[in-house]
This record gives structure tokens, sequence and C-alpha cells, in this order.
């Protein structure tokens, strides 16, 4: 999105003109200004801080390390290994969990909701309305929800069988948060797929069902292959918004039982601010970050193919 | 809150000025306030004459100090009320500003990197050491210890005066104790014809007698769960055995001795013989307790104000599970987050007067650091439970003042007692070696940060 916005501005400039317009820039400036001062420069200067044993309190203390803040991340006898790349896994399961729902069941619903009923406009706000939310109210109601005396353990009470301890077990801490994610998320994927419906021309599932296509063949010829490149837009903000999980396990489970939902994000939180580590907790963040923009390639790559040629 | 320091603080900074007691009025008015304390303060009384030549040092009549604490229980309504009292009866005044645990360490280190910290702050024994290395936490002054006096060491436990030290320098004052403590049935226990515990520990014969003739009386003699209680018992057990957590100095990790595994098969022991099947979040153990069905459970006194409601239920120190008496504890501590000297002397008047007056705080559900308070008589009838197991503050455990050597420690054992309860470690001592070398890794690191 900002590449875009800025690549309008050196076109303009690129003109053979005598007079470089200040115009152009001045559009840009707003949005350019608060990403460099809370995306871009946070980012170069968490790269600063990860080549450093850095405590924000001890300016005094504070040794240059270069790169061993991230050596400690792939040696096993530091400190760190263990629990970062468990968070690391957590964070993967997690997204193997709730991406593939997040995107299908939000494509359901999109479909749902595109039809023609009375009290669409009702449904389509009720989906929605969750996502306007924040991340405390939606898992600490869920947390309530998933109580050893909550309601989901009286109801299966009510049914003759045992109840789950939820968040303080596996699976049952996983089912809980990716159950919350979906509710508390669910409603803006569904709003760009439906928007992406409605751009669909109508004369081409007029034309499929004068072939006799069927309704599942012209979701799955016409509505799919139409839908391509926001599907790929989606799966991407999807698998990192997932992987970004903090919130959630942090209200709802703590990030137990032992540990087992302790996503990375958190334990970057844990190494920062609590062991008061900035270097190895800013050495995480960029391999992370890393990761993600990896996976956001590979992503385009393989799904985004017909679209970027 | 915001309003609160912009307007109500700088307003009660004035009033405080214009109204100042100490310095423009007659001294005459002072001696009336200090009878109006309420009867029963012998301990306030008896240092009466000790406090009184030097009730104001020079400069700080009409200052008001800012303080933060944790407590925001209804043992944060009486630290309030403390405060408020102190600054009606003293030239200078103190506001207590409660913030919200969890994180209220890194609330603090927030505010010292803004620039933002109050004067003074209440703080768990256990955060020392990080806070003053991190610059948060500022020595004591000659002027502030001045304050104190040279007698109010000798009347507190001496690992509760000596954790305040860090790097020999004092950094905390200690104004109460939370240990854990044993609850029991009192009517189970009148069935099953056992005495009820006094105040002192329990030998191991008269717990191991109690448990036979509760069994025998046909009802679950204990409640002993996981997580928090489980990790906790164990750490009390392991001294019980004559073992500790660390050595001497807090350097080296020791907690995979003989004791530490004799420790966690006794626990283990007692908890597949005499404890019912506990699940579920939110200390299940004492929430199997309150049904009233199990004889006794061991935890923090901070269960004691809901569990006071219920009259079955009796308190006591934790029993000798091993071979002699120790328990598991803590220690809320009060430090200055500034090192001017006047508004340290200012703030030790008011720790002292606290400390004086630690019979009310026992009312909120703490047990006093001071041994004066602890031995009143009049404990029993401010706060009962309390007097029952006061004596605890004298076998309490105490971690050495080391940077970050709880989590360094709980973080690695906690899992392994956990798993081992649970019936999922066969080989005990080699999953205490294997948490202890990895605390060991992370003391190691610290040290390095830290020295």
């Amino acid at each position: 999105m900002t590449a875009k916005i800025e690549s309008l501005g050196p076109p303009a400039s690129r003109r053979p003109r005598k007079k470089v317009s200040i115009i152009p820039y001045l559009f840009v400036a707003p949005h350019l200004l608060f990403f460099v001062a809370f995306l871009a420069w946070p980012f170069f200067y968490g790269i600063y801080i990860s080549l450093f044993r850095f405590d924000f309190l001890r300016p005094d203390n504070r040794p240059f390390v270069g790169l061993r803040n991230y050596a400690n991340l792939f040696n096993p006898e530091s400190v760190q290994f263990d629990k970062f790349w468990n968070a690391l896994s957590n964070t993967g399961e997690f997204m193997l969990w709730s991406v593939a729902p997040l995107v299908g069941i939000a494509l359901l619903l999109a479909v749902l909701l595109n039809r023609n009923y009375r009290g669409r406009g009702v449904f389509r706000t009720i989906f929605f309305a969750p996502y306007t939310l924040s991340v405390t109210v939606a898992s600490v109601l869920w947390w309530w929800i998933f109580q050893q005396t909550g309601i989901v353990n009286q109801t299966i009470q009510a049914f003759g069988l045992k109840p789950v301890n939820w968040l303080g077990d596996m699976p049952g801490a996983w089912v809980a948060i990716t159950i919350c994610t979906i509710w508390w998320t669910i409603g803006f994927n569904t709003v760009i797929f439906l928007t992406a419906l409605q751009e669909i021309p109508k004369s081409l599932y007029e034309a499929a069902s004068l072939d006799g296509a069927d309704s599942w063949q012209q979701f799955f010829l016409i509505t799919v292959p139409m839908l391509r490149s926001v599907l790929v837009f989606v799966l991407t903000i999807t698998l990192i918004a997932s992987a970004n999980l903090f919130g959630q396990p942090y209200i709802m489970t703590g990030g137990g039982p032992a540990d087992g939902t302790q996503t990375v994000i958190h334990r970057i939180f844990f190494e920062g601010m609590l062991r008061g580590q900035m270097g190895t907790a800013a050495a995480m963040s960029i391999f992370v970050a890393v990761l993600l923009l990896s996976l956001t390639y590979l992503n385009f790559k393989f799904f985004g193919q017909t679209e970027e040629r | 809150m915001k309003n609160f320091t912009r307007f109500v603080f700088p307003a009660l900074v004035i009033m405080s000025l214009l109204l100042s007691a100490c310095g423009s009025q007659p001294t005459a008015t002072q001696p009336p306030a200090a009878t109006q304390a309420p009867a029963g303060q012998s301990p306030a009384e008896t240092q009466a004459p000790a406090s009184g030549d030097n009730a104001c040092p020079a400069g700080v009549e009409g200052a008001v100090l800012e303080m933060w604490s944790p407590f925001t229980g209804p043992d944060g309504d009486e630290m309030t009320a403390l405060a408020e009292r102190f600054s009606q009866e003293n030239p200078c005044g103190v506001t207590v500003t409660h913030i919200a645990q969890p994180e209220y360490v890194q609330k603090l280190e927030a505010a010292a990197a803004a620039g933002q910290l109050p004067a003074m702050t209440a703080v768990r024994a256990i955060n020392v050491a990080q806070l003053a290395a991190r610059n948060v936490l500022k020595p004591f002054s000659n002027e502030a210890m001045a304050v104190f006096g040279e007698e109010i060491a000798g009347d507190l436990p001496e690992d509760l005066w000596n954790v305040g030290l860090y790097k020999e320098e004092r950094y905390s004052f200690p104004l109460d104790v939370h240990p854990l403590v044993m609850f029991y049935n009192k009517d189970l226990f009148a069935a099953a014809g056992i005495e009820e515990p006094g105040s002192e520990p329990w030998t191991r014969e008269q717990f191991e007698d109690a448990l036979s003739k509760l069994e025998a009386s046909g009802v679950t003699p204990l409640s002993l769960g996981t997580a928090f209680q489980g990790a906790a018992l164990w750490q009390a057990l392991i001294r019980q055995y004559g073992g500790s957590l660390t050595d001497e100095a807090g350097t080296t990790a020791t907690y995979n001795s003989e004791a530490g595994v004799q420790a966690l098969e006794r626990i283990k022991e007692l908890r597949d013989k005499y404890t019912p099947e506990i699940s579920g979040g939110g200390d299940p153990e004492v929430n199997v307790f309150k049904q009233g069905d199990v004889g006794m459970t061991f935890h923090g006194p901070w269960w004691i104000s809901d569990l006071q409601k219920l009259d079955f239920v009796g308190f006591a120190p934790l029993p000798t599970l091993g071979n002699q008496p120790a328990t598991w504890g803590g220690s809320h501590q009060l430090g200055f987050t500034t090192d001017d000297p006047t508004t340290q002397a200012a703030g030790a008047l008011w720790i002292k007067w606290l400390s004086d007056n630690s019979m009310e705080w026992a009312k909120a559900g703490q047990v006093p650091a001071r041994q004066s308070v602890r031995n009143d008589p009049a404990l029993a009838e401010a706060a009962f439970p309390i007097s029952r197991v006061a004596e605890s503050a004298n076998i309490v455990v105490i971690l050495a003042q080391v940077p970050a050597l709880e989590p360094a420690l709980w973080d690695h054992f906690g899992p392994v007692v956990d798993a081992y309860l649970a019936g999922d470690v066969a080989d005990p001592k080699a999953a205490l070696d294997e948490a202890a070398r990895k605390s060991q890794q992370v003391m190691d690191e610290n040290v390095s940060i830290y020295e």
C-alpha cells in the first residue's frame, strides 16, 4: 500500500520539466511523516539496538556485541534458544490452526452474505461487529466462556460429558484461542471478500448458468479464479496477523500451560520488557520480520503468479 | 489519575504548605496528635521516645511525597487510610497511588525511562536487586538511615532486614512477610479428635498424626495442587530437608540436591495418598478446601481475608513435613525512587511510622515484619488470623538479593515440579539436574549483565 502511494511521486518529477513540483510530495508528506516516525525509524533503530547488549535504563552499560544476539538464537547452549524456538513453533502451530478457517470461513460467509435476501444488511453488521472490539474485550469475553465453570463446560455437562480444562490443557488452550481469534477477526476478511465478490460481473454467472453450470461449478470456475488476487492478499495479511498473535494467549492463558501457547511476540515482550534485554529482543524481532517477509514473498510467488505477469 | 497528579496533588502540596504543622506552629501541638492514636498502639508508644527527637528532619515540613503501591485489593484501601492518618499526624504527608499488578515492576521501569517516577514505592523483595541495578531504586541516604535509628534493625528478622541490601547498600525496608501457611477445617479436626495447632509450626509427628486421624474419620485429609502451590511448597520443603535453592551468594543453583529430590517425592507421596483429584485454574486446591470436605491445605496469606468469612477455617504456620521447620515466603519492602536526601528523610519518617503502626497493616491481611508488633498480645484482637501465623516470619526462606534471580530459578524448576506431580517425570533427579543446568545458564548471563 505504502509503496504504491510513494511511487506516485517520482514519475511526476521524472518528466522533462525545469521546475520540480512540490505538490506530489505534499500529498505524500502526511503519511510519510508517520511512516518514518512509527515504522521506518523504529525499524532501523531496532537493527541498531540488536547489535548491543541494550538496557534502556542503563545507558552507561551498553557494550557492542556485534552479531552475538543473532548467534544466540541459533546456539542451543544459549539462554534464549529453547524458549525462542518453542515460541516460534507455537506461533507456527497457531498459524496451522487459524489461517485455513480465517480464510475459508470468511469466504463462505462472504458468499452467503452476497446473496439476495431480507435482512442481509443486519447479518453483514453482525458478522463484522466483533472486529470493532479491542483485543482485551474479545479475549476476556472468551476467557470467561472457557472457564472451568464457564458456559461451554456447563453446556457440555448438561449433555452428561466431563468438563474440559480448556485454558489449562492442550489442545484445549489452542482451541479456545483459535475460536476467539476467528470470532474476533473474521469480519475483516469477510468484508474484503464481499467487496471483491461484488466486483465480479453478474454476466459471467448468467452465461455460466445458460451453459448449464451448477452453483458448485460456478463457485470454483468463476468465483475463486476471479478472487485470486484478493485471496492472495487476504491470505498474506492473515498469515502476518496470525504470526503476530499476542493479546489473546497473553490474556486467556498467560502463555501456558507450560509455555505451550507462548507466542514469539510474547517471547520478545518477555525478553525485552520483563528481562530488560532489548538487544536480544530486537534481534528476535528482526529475525521474525525476515521470516515473515520470506513467507510473504513465497506466498506471492506461488499463489499470485498469474496475477503478477 | 492524570487529573489527580495534575491538580489534586499540587493542591495538596499548597494546602499542606499553608497548614504546615511543623516549624511555623508551636511544637505544643505535637503531643496531642500523638495521643490521638487509637488504643492498643503499644509499639508506637513504646518507641515514641526514639522517634520523638527526630520527628521532623530539617527541610521536610510541608513536603508531600507520592508513593506507588501494588496493593489494589482491600490492603490498598488500608494503605491509603494509613497514609491519610500519617499526613494528619505528621509535618509531612504521603499520597499513595495504587498501580495494578501484573507488570508492576515494568510500569516502574517505564516511569523511570520517562522520568515520571514517584518519590518512593512499595515493591516485592525479590525485585529489589533488579530495580537497584537498573537505577530505578536509589540507595538510602544517611539522612534517611538516621531517621530509622539504630534499634530498628534488631526488631526485624535478620533475613528480612538483610534482603534490603544490594552490593552492600540499603535499597529497601521490610514492611511485611507473606509466608506459605496452613488453613485447616476446625469442624473436621474436632470430629477426628485432633487438637488444633497453636501459633508454632506443627512437628512432623503432629502432622502425620493429624493425617491418619483425618483418614480414620473418613474425610480427605489434604488438598494439594500444582502450579504456584506445588512450587511454593516444594521450595519450603527443600529447606525443611536441609537444602536450598541456591548457594548463599545466589550465584549457583543448588536445588537439584538430594533435599530437592526428597522434597519432590514427599509432596508426591502426600498428594497420591491424601489428596482428592484437583484441576482447573485459580488456586483450585483452595476452592476444594472451601467446600468444607477437606482437612487442610497450604497457601499464601492473601487468602485469609476470604477464608476468615468461613467459620470453620483455622489458621496456623506451615507444619514441618520434612525434618525442620521452614516455609516459603515473600516480603513487601519500601524503597526510594529519588535520591534527594531531604525527600528521602521525609519518606523515611513515613516508613518508620508505617512500620511502627504495622499492627494496622496486619488488619489488611499482611504479617508485620516487626518482631515487637508480632509479639504484641493486641495483635490477636486486631487481626486474629495473622496472629496465628505470625511466627512464620522467623522461618521464611528469603532468596539472596541478586537481580532477576527468582525467575531464573522458578521458570525452570516450576515446570519440573508440575510435571513430576502430574506423573509425567520418572526420574526426578535427572529432571532437576537439567532444570538447574538451565537456571545456571540464565544466572550466569544475569551475572555478566549486572556485575
